[in-house]
């Protein structure tokens, strides 16, 4: 029953605060993934999970016990991190079975036990070859079976995706996320691949400066994000200063200036105060659509990823908007200086308070 | 005249063969992207052309000059990134000013040349900052800055933004990609990251096992991905084995397992040939009524994966194959749920035929 309990947990470095109060409960078969930017303790986090780093304050408990002084080779936990730490003059077999072996465990368990990590894995057909004989995604698959040899129920992921090849990464999650869940373990995975942490987890929790922000399912926090540096964070959006000019029962309206106004289904502002208004890209939309927000404007690019466009309007308020369009069979391309109406719904408009250390600031992704 | 010219570069590190036989032309002010998996030589080619790798056979020209056994440091133009590493004893200025400073101009061409390329990236204010008080993006402007003081002409970028988070570089991408066109620069930049290279490059190289598998402005190589392996590669599809059972004018039909039949617009087909229909993910859509001239299929929605702007189903058809599609969650789109019936639609000119291959479709995808 590894539920993980964080209480008041803060580490120090010099006067920098990496773990500031942190509050976090994963509960029992959870996967839970922890994003950030760069510097925000995400790492620290998990490293005071596994035992590596021990906090100044604040306690941890895994399974209810407190771990605080528990060495990490006493927590039965799986600890797997990003570069690829398999020995390489051992077969894979021998490399899962060689923690269970020092130990000195009965070696009929362990080899029954390491049967059947393998076939988990799917690398069945190659437990005699030697590390670099297999592609990074499998010697990464053969290290997290190794992690599981103790039957730990809990799995530490630091960036376990992260030396890999984008490609290989995209297949490689969802296979670990089958294996956490066929397993009934509980995870915690960081990573600095946001698209990775929707993907896989249960409930991302976004860390930002050594305090958790916000958490959530992957689904509510793209589209509802309580944070406005939450909001950038998880996917692009597009952000529109103004005031609140009147609320009504169907939500707010927001005066953008220059005659420029947009209604939102947020009511959690005064009128008067200074917001600022948020949308995804692809929820914006060229043309008219019933009960939508309208902005009038010239596309000033175009940018083509693939099948995807990405397209940039500039408002009469000469704020810059990009919308994000798939591109159905046989639909006209648009034209770069050209007049387009682009429609948003007020469900789709996120409204926040206006930051008081600036916008730029608050969104700052570093 | 293009600017750099490699000419049948090959260049082998034991057995291994990391290059075979390069020919590749790059014009002045182009933005080139080398996308390929790790392994198929991409920092390989780098190296050879900054100099810091002699190639075994073949010639490499820059500004129409052969340069084979030329030092790095003589290979004036050219100027290699490397994780864009600052001096970090030295401020803004100082790491600007370096490469004149070395090169002993007089003091006031220095003073000219690094003012200016400060203000160009926009950091004239920051110049006595040290390189830890800057953020990624400074950091990065900085490096560009002190490679075009220092004379740099064409830029070469290995991986320039690997270990930042996902979300910062799509950011930093479109700047570095402004910046280097606003200075009229020459930028060779190597990524395994096929959306990174769609989104920056004038052209995609798309190198496998040493040799150039295709090349193409990302529209073209997008469109007209000539190989199984470019098509897995770049932008993610879905392979479905099977059977040319009809060919006339209009295109073909192709029967796959269990007599599902699907109309293609390519007739230029064999009958009876086995071959594979490639159709992107993001070219399928889901939904509750047919689509007439369209491909529609009937299936199980067996995993509903929201991957972040998008949702990656996975349909089972009648005939037991599994297909995904990847919808943009756009203004009004329907979410379906796991076990919902779904119409499968997909237009025949988004079917992409290529003849079965000899050593069998997993080894063309799992190369990758």
């Amino acid at each position: 029953m590894p539920e993980v309990k964080l209480v008041n947990v803060t580490k120090r470095y010099g006067r920098i605060v990496a773990n500031d109060h942190i509050n976090l409960t994963i509960r029992d078969k959870e996967y839970v993934s922890v994003i950030g930017p760069s510097g925000c303790g995400k790492t620290t986090l998990i490293k005071s999970i596994a035992g590596i780093i021990e906090p100044d304050e604040g306690e941890i408990y895994i399974g209810g016990r407190l771990v605080n002084k528990v060495p990490i080779e006493d927590r039965e936990i799986g600890y797997v991190f990003q570069n690829i730490a398999l020995f390489p003059h051992m077969t894979v077999w021998d490399n899962i079975t060689y923690g269970p072996k020092v130990r000195g465990y009965p070696p009929e368990e362990t080899e029954t036990i390491a049967r059947e990590m393998i076939e988990m894995i799917k690398v069945a057909a190659r437990t005699d070859a030697y590390p670099d004989e297999l592609s990074g995604g499998t010697q990464q698959k053969t290290a997290v079976a190794r992690a599981l040899m103790t039957r730990s129920k809990l799995l530490l992921l630091d960036e376990p995706l992260g030396a890999l090849d984008l490609k290989v990464r995209a297949a490689l999650r969802y296979e670990l996320r089958r294996i956490v869940k066929d397993l009934g373990l509980t995870a915690l995975h960081v990573t600095h691949d946001q698209e990775e942490a929707m993907s896989i987890s249960d409930r991302v929790v976004v860390m930002r400066r050594g305090r958790i922000i916000e958490s959530g399912k992957p689904l509510e926090l793209y589209m509802r994000p309580k944070n406005i540096f939450t909001a950038n964070f998880v996917g692009e959006a597009n952000f529109l200063a103004g005031k609140v000019e009147r609320i009504t029962e169907e939500g707010s309206l927001i005066d953008l200036g220059d005659g420029l106004k947009i209604m939102t289904k947020d009511r959690n502002m005064k009128v008067g105060d200074r917001v600022v208004t948020a949308f995804r890209p692809e929820f914006a939309v060229l043309g008219k659509i019933e009960g939508g927000n309208t902005l009038s404007g010239k596309i000033t690019n175009i940018v083509y990823s693939g099948s995807l466009l990405r397209i940039h309007v500039e408002l009469p308020n000469e704020n810059e908007i990009i919308i994000k369009k798939a591109l159905q069979f046989g639909e006209p391309l648009p034209k770069i200086g050209g007049k387009v109406t682009v429609s948003v719904l007020p469900e789709n408009v996120l409204m926040y308070p206006y930051p008081e250390r600036g916008l730029y600031r608050e969104l700052s992704l570093e | 005249m293009s600017l750099v010219k490699l000419v049948n570069v090959t260049k082998r590190f034991g057995k291994i063969i990391a290059l075979k036989g390069i020919n590749l032309s790059i014009e002045d002010g182009e933005y080139v992207c080398i996308l390929g998996p790790t392994g198929a030589g991409k920092t390989t080619l780098l190296r050879i052309i900054a100099g810091l790798l002699e190639p075994d056979v073949g010639e490499i020209y820059i500004g129409g000059k052969r340069v084979n056994g030329v030092p790095p440091e003589e290979r004036n133009a050219v100027y290699m990134f490397q994780n864009f590493a600052l001096f970090p004893h030295m401020n803004v200025w100082q790491n600007v000013s370096f490469g004149p400073v070395i090169k002993e101009w007089d003091s006031e061409k220095i003073k000219n040349v690094t003012s200016e390329v400060l203000e160009m990236v926009r950091l004239g204010e920051r110049r006595d900052a040290y390189p830890n008080e800057l953020s990624g993006g400074m950091q990065q402007r900085v490096a560009l800055a002190r490679g075009i003081a220092a004379g740099a002409r064409i830029l070469l970028l290995d991986e320039p933004f690997g270990a930042l988070d996902a979300r910062l570089r799509v950011n930093l991408r479109t700047q570095l990609r402004n910046l280097v066109k606003d200075q009229g620069l020459t930028t060779i930049h190597v990524t395994h990251d096929q959306e990174e290279a769609l989104m920056v490059a004038d052209r995609i190289v798309i190198l496998r096992e040493g040799r150039i598998e295709q090349m193409g402005s990302p529209q073209e190589i997008y469109t007209n991905p000539k190989s199984i392996f470019v098509m897995s590669f770049v932008g993610g599809a879905n392979f479905l084995d099977g059977v040319v059972s009809t060919v006339d004018a209009s295109g073909s039909i192709i029967e796959l397992r269990g007599g599902l039949r699907i109309q293609v617009s390519d007739s230029n087909q064999r009958l009876g040939g086995r071959v594979v229909i490639a159709v992107r993910r993001e070219d399928i859509s889901l939904g509750k009524s047919r689509k007439r001239g369209f491909n529609n299929l009937i299936g199980e929605v067996v995993d509903a994966m929201f991957v972040g702007g998008s949702i990656e189903y996975v349909v089972r058809l009648e005939n037991d194959m599994s297909i995904s599609s990847r919808i943009l969650l756009e203004g009004e789109s329907r979410i379906f749920q796991k076990g919902d019936v779904v119409i499968v639609s997909f237009h025949p000119s988004e079917c992409y035929v290529f003849p079965y291959p000899e050593r069998g479709l997993l080894k063309e995808i799992e190369a990758i």
